[in-house]
């Protein structure tokens, strides 16, 4: 015996009505998951530079008190810089000798810009002798694949993820707005951890840090400085994986996850408020329907069931939509925006789904209001007609 | 079938004029046959097909249907009834806007689908509807034709008892005593209770119950 009343006739019958509202689901899903994917391909991209790369290398500037020199026990300055550079040449000699680390030198570092989808990092690289050149290569996974290594001054290989997103070539120079023309590119290295390294042209005012190649183990370096006898201090300057870390959390995770959650806030508000008059008025047009379904014997329980059928079929459909119309968009946008910005990205974020997909349950839930006070007030046919 | 005791249904219950739509009211109806419920406006003859069809609980009385009292029951048994036993033709023909003829008879159907396009088909053909028809929707439809849709789907489940109210209102004198004619024979092995103001259409019912403000004035039972 039949104990359903059909959801599909309303879906079938109703197709203008039905997939202005399918539509209008599915563009929602659609722009808040594209929305997402552009804020965390920010977020994918950042990692790499914020967690992963100084998982393999640090720099260090610390201060003279931390290295233990006491600048009233010298007579002069030149003996007052002698022991600086002695102390530092110690502390590298001693950090060479921790296990984990492979290398540490003092050396300039310069300045490379990436630029996300929303906003911008920027970081150091070494810049070292031509010699050292390919054993910080080698530790950092990376691999030439184009142009050639570095062997005069002032000459750079850069990540092609970098090269891509500066828009430089081989042969151009490297960050000319900044550097002007003191440096080129020579090389294009192929690395997990956008890894870019060149060789020095005078003084650059990125400073000089003591660059120390670790592994992930060794990479928190106030460890490393306690580990060899060495209490670091607020004055010190390390850019190491927990100080990347705290500030991938603070400047990008935290702002980003703020944001999104705002935007879905706010376009499920106004989406649950469409909704809601859309049904409504659906609702309103349909209620001879509904006192006709009690009136021949079908219960208030059967007339709510096929109302929540239909919306799940709308939802379901416009989800399913909505999910195809996003992956479509998705492969455009990255082949023809994210790869040709050297951004790293991914497709599928479960978390930011699932969040994307309760907000859908959420406007159901807002629904049952108006359905149950529709279902409340169906009357028969008897009190319609007296 | 039907035993009708004493049956009074009042409106305006707090009013201290009390205005009664039956008064007292008695019946008895057979299991077959077509019944003709016929009076003016405001007689009550309505309000007594609405109680006897569990749409209305009277203010007093019993209304006994195959031994059980009908006035008693849950509004869950009231469905159940209403949805297995009795099949409704109303004023206004009540048809989906959004359905087509077929679907809209096969909308109240209770067996499975396939079973009831062909038995909704047959009903339709035989109300003079044609196959084209059948995909229309009421828009489409004259009066008379939706009307008669509406029939089709008071039949669908082959239900014991028809309550039709003014089934032929909308229809055009040969359409009304083709209407008449189905319904006659559908009331030869079950009962069909017909309520109108409109005496020409009941020249073949087997029983005519008078109603004269909500009591009975006349019956030729």
């Amino acid at each position: 015996m039949k104990s359903k009343l059909s959801a599909l006739k309303f879906v079938r019958n109703n197709k203008k009505q039905v997939w202005v509202m399918i539509i209008a689901l599915a563009l929602t899903f659609m722009t808040m998951y594209i929305i997402n994917f552009l804020f965390l391909t920010t977020e994918e991209s950042f990692k790499t530079l914020f967690l992963e790369q100084p998982k393999r290398v640090a720099y260090l500037d610390l201060t003279p008190d931390t290295m233990g020199v006491d600048k009233e026990a010298y007579a002069s300055n030149d003996e007052y810089n002698s022991a600086v550079n002695k102390a530092r040449d110690k502390i590298i000699a001693d950090m060479k000798k921790h296990e984990g680390i492979s290398d540490a030198v003092l050396t300039q570092a310069l300045y490379a810009h990436y630029q996300g989808i929303v906003g911008e990092v920027g970081y150091d690289f070494p810049l070292l002798s031509k010699e050292q050149i390919p054993e910080f290569v080698n530790h950092m996974n990376a691999k030439l694949i184009d142009g050639r290594m570095p062997e005069g001054d002032g000459e750079i290989l850069v990540d092609e993820k970098v090269l891509k997103n500066q828009k430089m070539e081989i042969g151009g120079y490297f960050n000319e707005s900044t550097f002007g023309q003191n440096f080129k590119v020579v090389g294009v290295l192929e690395s997990e951890y956008m890894t870019c390294v060149g060789t020095p042209m005078g003084y650059t005012n990125s400073g000089w840090y003591i660059v120390v190649l670790c592994d992930e183990e060794n990479a928190d370096m106030t460890k490393l400085l306690h580990d060899i006898g060495i209490t670091p201090s607020e004055y010190d300057t390390m850019y190491d994986s927990v100080d990347w870390a705290k500030m991938y959390k603070e400047l990008v995770t935290d702002q980003l996850d703020t944001a999104l959650l705002a935007i879905l806030i706010v376009v499920i508000i106004f989406l649950a408020i469409s909704i809601l008059v859309a049904y409504i008025s659906f609702m309103r047009s349909r209620v001879n329907e509904y006192c006709l379904y009690t009136s021949i014997g079908f219960g208030r329980k059967d007339v709510y069931g096929m109302i929540l059928r239909e919306i799940l079929i709308i939802f379901g459909i416009s989800i399913i939509l909505g999910s195809v119309v996003t992956v479509i968009i998705m492969f455009g946008m990255g082949n023809s925006v994210l790869e040709p910005m050297g951004l790293i990205y991914k497709y599928f974020y479960p978390e930011h789904l699932l969040r994307i997909l309760a907000a859908f349950a959420a406007i159901i839930g807002v629904l049952q209001i108006p359905i149950s006070v529709t279902i409340n007030n169906i009357k028969t046919i008897d009190m319609i007609e007296e | 079938m039907f035993e009708i005791k004493n049956v009074s249904m009042i409106y305006d219950m707090n009013f201290e004029e009390k205005m009664y739509a039956l008064n007292g009211f008695s019946l008895t109806l057979p299991d077959t046959g077509l019944v003709g419920i016929i009076g003016p406006s405001g007689s009550g003859k309505s309000t007594l097909m609405y109680c006897m069809s569990t749409l209305k609980k009277p203010t007093e009385g019993n209304i006994t249907y195959n031994g059980q009292d009908i006035t008693s029951l849950s509004n869950k048994q009231r469905e159940t009834l209403r949805r297995n036993e009795f099949g409704f033709v109303f004023q206004k023909h009540y048809l989906v806007p959004y359905m087509t003829a077929m679907d809209n008879v096969v909308v109240a159907g209770i067996n499975n689908d396939k079973e009831l396009r062909d038995k909704a088909a047959e009903y339709l053909l035989a109300l003079g509807l044609k196959e084209r028809e059948f995909n229309k929707r009421p828009s489409k439809l004259s009066g008379g034709q939706c009307q008669r849709v509406a029939i089709a789907r008071a039949m669908i489940n082959n239900p014991n008892v028809i309550f039709a109210d003014e089934p032929t209102a909308s229809l055009d004198h040969e359409n009304a005593f083709n209407v008449m004619k189905i319904l006659k024979k559908y009331s030869e092995d079950r009962l069909v209770i017909v309520v109108t103001h409109d005496r020409s259409i009941l020249k073949d019912v087997d029983i005519t119950v008078e109603m004269w403000d909500g009591k009975l004035s006349n019956s030729s039972l």
